[in-house]
């Protein structure tokens, strides 16, 4: 009788025993698959851009003066140049709408006036366009 | 004995029965995904744009048609980049698009055609990858 009541007593431990692993079972199923739903890896490539306004050295008017030679335009000589243009490269063209030529100089860290040779002398007619453009500094 | 294995089969039919209903119930899912990275730029050292002007007897004046841009960091290597100048309103006068080198420090994107010097207010850059 007390072998036999031992060996109930040890089964009883042991179906209780099981019967609380098999009750986590679910639980760990459950925790098992939410654990899977947050561990979706995101990775990211890289972006990077940016917007900027392209400034003016100067916005008051320039003063323009063709240079003459043998009634050819030779030369321009750009003036009222502030101190912001220094440094810049100042380039201009004539064109007398059959030919142009065209130059270019650095502007002086004070700014002022350069005058700018150009490669080919167009001749002088009733309206020559002098276009300019300052790059820099 | 007889009454040991009773418990026994007791339990295992209680047990079974009680999980039998755990798996019984039917539930599908969709999938559920979620995560968060950071979008980062390639480099955090400015970059510097430049403009190459061509005097244009068609246009007629001068047109940019290359930039210029330095700065370059090699984080920045080998990825995509689209250039954008802009002009009054932001309103887009062309685009460059091309691929960062894989050395040095500078890269220059060609406009094709030229846009007008005088017009170009403003400039985008974006590089991506």
């Amino acid at each position: 009788m007390r072998a036999g009541g031992l060996v109930r007593r040890r089964v009883g431990a042991l179906i209780k025993l099981l019967a609380a692993s098999l009750q986590l079972v679910p639980l760990a199923l459950a925790t098992g698959i939410f654990g899977a739903a947050a561990s979706l890896s995101v990775s990211s490539g890289t972006v990077g851009a940016a917007t900027v306004a392209t400034p003016r050295c100067t916005a008051v008017g320039l003063t323009v003066l063709q240079n003459l030679s043998a009634g050819t335009v030779v030369s321009v000589t750009v003036g009222g140049l502030p101190a912001a243009c220094g440094g810049a490269t100042l380039q201009a063209t004539v064109n007398n709408g059959s030919t142009f030529g065209s130059g270019s100089v650095a502007v002086p860290a004070g700014g002022g006036s350069v005058t700018v040779p150009l490669g080919a002398a167009p001749a002088v007619t009733a309206a020559e366009t002098t276009d300019i453009v300052v790059l820099g500094p | 004995m007889k009454r040991v294995l009773a418990a026994i089969i007791a339990g295992m039919i209680t047990f079974g029965a009680v999980f039998g209903l755990a798996a019984s119930l039917n539930l599908t899912s969709d999938s559920l995904g979620a995560g968060t990275a950071v979008v980062a730029a390639c480099q955090g050292a400015t970059l510097n744009a430049a403009y190459t002007s061509t005097y244009s007897a068609a246009a007629p004046g001068y047109t940019v048609g290359t930039v210029t841009v330095t700065g370059l960091a090699a984080t920045c290597y080998s990825k995509p980049y689209k250039i954008t100048l802009s002009g009054a309103a932001n309103a887009s006068l062309g685009e460059a698009t091309g691929t960062t080198p894989g050395v040095g420090t500078s890269f220059a994107a060609t406009f094709a055609p030229a846009i007008g010097g005088a017009s170009v207010t403003g400039i985008s850059v974006v590089i991506s990858g």
